[in-house]
Formats: C-alpha cells, sequence, structure tokens
C-alpha cells in the first residue's frame, strides 16, 4: 500500500469503520510515514477543532430569548387585539366622520323649517330639536355678547357687506323663502334680476338691504335654504370718514351763520350780491355733506346683501341622457370630489369634536396598560 | 392554538439544544469571524423555528438544521462577495514532503489547531464549506452533499481538493502560523499578568 491508499483509508480509520486487517497496515504505515502522519494529524485536529471552545452564552440566551418571544402566547393575543383595537378606531372614526355628515346634511334643513314657523318651535323629529335649542343657545350667547358692543358701536360707523351664492333644486320654493325671510327681519329687496341660464335653467340675483343687527340671523337663516356654494363678508370701517365730514359740516354750518348776520348788515347790492352767492355755494356744501352722511347712515344701518339663487337641475337621470361618456365621467369625478372634500371636512370636524374625549381615553389606556403591566411584574 | 405553539416552541428548543454548538461553529468557520457568524447562526435558527412546522420525519432533524444553516452562511458569503485567490485549488502536484510534515508534527496540538482555523479562513467558501462540514463536524458524504444543494461527487471532490489546499498552507506558512500563535500566546500571557 503506498500513500494515496492509506489517504484513501483515512476517513475509514478515524471512524474506526476499518476491519482489523486494514487498521494494522494503516497504523503501521502512519509510523514511519511522516506525510501521511501529517494528513492525519490534520483530520484528527480537525474533528477536534472546536472540542475546547464554548459556544457564548449570549448567544444561545438571545436565540431562546427570540424562540420564546416569538412563541408567547400574550403576544400573539396582542397582536390580535392590536388589529381588534385598529378596526375599532377605523369604525370608529368612519362612524364618527358619518354621523358629522348626517348632522351637516341635517343643518341644511333646519333653518327652512323656520320658514314655516317660528324659530325654534320647529317639530322635527329626532336629534334635531337637540340641535335647533343649540342654535338658539349660540344665538342669545351672540346677542348677549353684542350687547355691550352696541354703545360703542354707536361711534363706530361700519359697513357690513355680504356676497353670498347658492344653488338649489327647489327653485320656486327657495325663493319665496328668501323672501319671506326677508321680510320678517325687516329688510328690503332693492334689486332683483332673474335670468334663464342655456341649460334651461334660473337665476336670480338679488340686492337686498337688511338691518345691520339682523344680518347675522339672516345669512345664517339663508345659509340653510339651498346649498351653499359662496359666502364672503366685508366690513368696512368708515367712523374717521364720517367724524370728518361730520366736522365738516358743523363748519359749513358756522360759515352759514355768520354769512347770514353779514348779510343783515349789509349796505352796499355788490355786498349783497357777493354775501348771497357765497351763501348758496355754502347751502350746497351743506346739502351736499348732510347727504353723504345720512348715505352712509344708510349703509350702516342696512347692511347690502348679494344673494345669487341658482337653479341646478331637479333629477340627476335627466341629463344622463344628454350626457356624453366623458361628460359622464366628468361629473362623476367632480361630484365624488366634491363629496370628498365633505367627507375629509366632516372627518376634521369630528376629530375637533371629538378631541377631548380621544385625549380621555387614551389616558384611560395608558392607565389601564400600567396597571396591567404592574400586575404582571408581581 | 397558542397552546400548540408554545409546545411546538419547547420542542424545537429541545431538538436544537445538543445542535446549537454544531449550528454555532459551522457559522464561526464559514463565516470566519464571529460578529457575522453569531448573525448567521441566529438567523439559521430563526428561519428554523419558522419552518419547523414543515420539517417532517423523513430526515433527520440535524440534516435539516445543517442544510438551513449552511445555506444561510453561504447566502451571507455571496452578499460578501470576497474574492478568493483559486491558484491554491489549481496546483494539483502539490505532495506533502515528510520534512515539512514532521516539522509540523513537532508544534503543540494548541498551535497546530491555531493554524488550522487559520488555514480554513484562507479556502474558498464553497470549498470551505464542504470541509468543514466533512472534516470539522463529521457530516457524511451524503448528507453534506444534501446541506449543500450538490451532488454528493462534487462534495468528495471539493473535500479533496480544500485538504490538499489546506496541507498547502499549513505547511507553507507554518512559521507564519507559528509566529501568529506564538504572539498570540506571549498577548495573552501579558494580559493574564496585567
Amino acid at each position: 500500500m503506498n500513500c494515496h491508499d492509506i489517504e484513501l483509508l483515512l476517513d475509514q480509520y478515524l471512524g474506526g469503520e476499518l476491519i482489523e486487517e486494514q487498521q494494522r497496515v494503516v497504523e503501521e504505515h502512519i509510523t514511519a510515514c511522516a506525510s501521511c502522519r501529517f494528513k492525519l494529524t490534520v483530520l484528527e485536529d480537525s474533528r477536534s477543532l472546536d472540542e475546547d471552545s464554548e459556544v457564548p452564552a449570549s448567544f444561545t440566551s438571545a436565540w431562546q430569548q427570540h424562540i420564546k418571544e416569538e412563541a408567547n402566547p400574550v403576544k400573539q393575543g396582542n397582536r390580535a387585539l392590536r388589529w381588534l383595537s385598529m378596526a375599532a378606531v377605523l369604525v370608529l372614526l368612519m362612524g364618527g366622520t358619518y354621523l358629522t355628515g348626517q348632522q351637516r346634511r341635517s343643518a341644511h334643513l333646519v333653518p327652512r323649517s323656520t320658514d314655516q314657523a317660528s324659530y325654534g318651535a320647529g317639530a322635527q323629529p329626532g336629534i334635531m330639536p337637540a340641535m335647533e335649542e343649540s342654535g338658539d343657545m349660540m344665538m342669545s350667547m351672540r346677542e348677549a355678547d353684542q350687547a355691550p358692543k352696541e354703545a360703542e358701536k354707536a361711534a363706530e360707523k361700519i359697513i357690513r357687506t355680504v356676497r353670498m351664492e347658492l344653488s338649489t333644486r327647489t327653485f320656486e320654493e327657495d325663493q319665496e323663502a328668501i323672501r319671506g325671510l326677508v321680510a320678517r327681519y325687516g329688510g328690503r329687496i332693492e334689486q332683483s334680476q332673474l335670468y334663464t341660464t342655456s341649460g334651461n335653467l334660473r337665476r336670480l340675483d338679488l340686492t337686498l338691504r337688511v338691518p345691520s343687527k339682523e344680518l347675522d340671523s339672516v345669512t345664517a337663516s339663508l345659509k340653510g335654504v339651498g346649498k351653499l356654494v359662496y359666502f364672503t363678508e366685508s366690513a368696512e370701517d368708515i367712523s374717521e370718514r364720517y367724524t370728518d365730514t361730520q366736522n365738516r359740516l358743523t363748519t359749513q354750518q358756522t360759515k352759514m351763520e355768520r354769512l347770514q348776520e353779514l348779510l343783515k348788515k349789509a349796505e352796499s347790492v355788490e355786498d349783497l350780491i357777493a354775501i348771497e352767492g357765497s351763501i348758496s355755494d355754502t347751502q350746497y356744501e351743506l346739502d351736499r355733506l348732510t347727504g353723504l352722511l345720512r348715505g352712509m347712515d344708510s349703509k350702516v344701518d342696512y347692511s347690502t346683501l348679494n344673494l345669487t339663487l341658482n337653479e341646478l337641475s331637479p333629477i340627476e337621470t335627466s341629463k344622463d341622457q344628454d350626457e356624453t361618456l366623458l361628460e359622464r365621467i366628468k361629473n362623476g369625478m367632480s361630484a365624488a370630489f366634491t363629496e370628498f372634500t365633505y367627507l375629509m371636512g366632516d372627518l376634521v370636524v369630528f376629530l375637533t369634536v371629538a378631541l377631548p374625549y380621544i385625549l380621555v381615553l387614551i389616558i384611560l389606556i395608558i392607565l389601564i396598560r400600567l396597571v396591567i403591566k404592574r400586575r404582571k411584574n408581581k | 392554538m397558542a397552546r400548540g405553539k408554545r409546545a411546538d416552541a419547547q420542542q424545537f428548543m429541545d431538538l436544537v439544544a445538543p445542535l446549537e454548538r454544531k449550528v454555532y461553529f459551522t457559522c464561526l468557520h464559514l463565516m470566519t469571524n464571529r460578529e457575522d457568524a453569531e448573525d448567521c447562526a441566529q438567523d439559521a435558527l430563526q428561519k428554523a423555528y419558522e419552518r419547523f412546522h414543515t420539517f417532517r420525519g423523513d430526515s433527520q432533524f440535524s440534516t435539516w438544521l445543517y442544510t438551513l444553516t449552511t445555506r444561510v452562511c453561504m447566502d451571507a458569503l455571496r452578499k460578501r462577495r470576497e474574492i478568493y485567490s483559486l491558484d491554491l485549488l489549481r496546483e494539483e502536484g502539490f505532495e506533502v514532503s515528510s520534512d515539512e510534515a514532521e516539522l509540523y508534527l513537532q508544534l503543540e496540538e494548541k498551535d497546530r489547531k491555531a493554524a488550522l482555523r487559520e488555514g480554513i479562513k484562507q479556502l474558498p467558501p464553497d470549498f470551505r464549506a464542504a470541509l468543514v462540514l466533512v472534516d470539522l463536524q463529521g457530516l457524511p458524504y451524503q448528507e453534506a452533499a444534501q446541506a449543500l444543494d450538490v451532488p454528493e461527487g462534487t462534495v468528495k471532490s471539493r473535500v479533496n481538493r480544500a485538504r490538499k489546499a489546506l496541507y498547502k498552507i499549513l505547511l507553507e506558512n507554518r512559521e507564519l502560523f507559528l509566529g501568529d500563535a506564538r504572539l498570540n500566546d506571549e498577548r495573552r500571557e501579558r494580559n493574564e499578568l496585567s
């Protein structure tokens, strides 16, 4: 047997798998042959290479800990609980948003009922009376707020102008409602223009004058008539201008008195003519200033309300026949987008309204968790 | 369900306990450094636990575990993209000279093993894996082939070539390793003294 043959037997020799005869041959060869002894030594060393080494304890505890955590039923339960709570939060959000939307939708109807009956006495079912009550409360609070300010306002001259646009499917009904509303609050219609638009729909432009004190009540009620599309309010403080004009008026009045005295003392015809000319000039100025002041007073006492009422096509389906697919997609998308923005609005409103409850809930949950943890640690 | 899982975990840990050493040291020799080795061993045991339900009794648990471990390590090594010189394995005509062998055999076992550990690190991954599974872990060729996912013949040839390369490394760099081993000894002594 040469070295090559021996080498092939080394594995088995180490494994003790050789028959006695072969084993003896290998042993004899190894004692004599350094190269084969070297190879055997390397193999033996390889087998026992890690014998004296230890697995680091940190490694053992790490993987065991990991498996235990993975198998921990508490954690499994937690996972289910987590999904469940996530679902609950989702349901809460969706429900809250829907309810907020419901309130928004019904809020539109509330003032319409006031068209028929006196405020707050509307026989609306369900949550409506409560809502109206709160509306009333808010209204009276606002009035109470305004009362002390009224005194200051005597000196303050503010012109308030509101511009709003409403759209409706019940055009005639709402038109009547608006007229009734304006009359009830002691306002008047200054200008009224009725158009017919391309789609055979009507559009009403109204310029209303409403007592400034009632402006807020009127706009609040109007917001409930049809759907509010657009609303702006501006307030212009003309106090300074008003005082200036008043001062100029006083000056002119003094001048007038003096001129009249001069007239009495006049002796020559030239003087008379000159003074009378001045008097008529002054009178003209007096009239102009008084007119200005009156105009300002009127604008301050009666706010201008520019109102546009747009008629919407009564039923969506009647439109469908004329619409192309693209238009339908477009309309559908814009409708969806509008709904979406409303929905997001509702969500924000709901979250804001529910914020205190959410905070309390979070604190409660934290406390419960702390208690559970402490109990577990014991 | 949860209780079943817990029972599984206990069963798994009982099965792994005697093999933990093998998993750890296989990773250590394959990955050549402790950090990577621990990562891979962790990873392998974790994967094994995740797939424990797919383990059927038809193969030995140890073979199954070795297969997973080796795969994790080989994947990690592939990502490492180390370049190994294949010159070692190309030289077919290397023969162990008895003089050098004698000199090597005069070394203490501790020094020989230190040299061996260093020598294994120099082998290219595929060959190192075959050698580690067969010569270090004592796996039969057939099981090593299964773990490495190559035919048995390939494992045999890889082991043979890896051994040859290792002999060459050990003999030619004997003094180098010896120096290293001695240095390590000296360092250890100094640490113990201080």
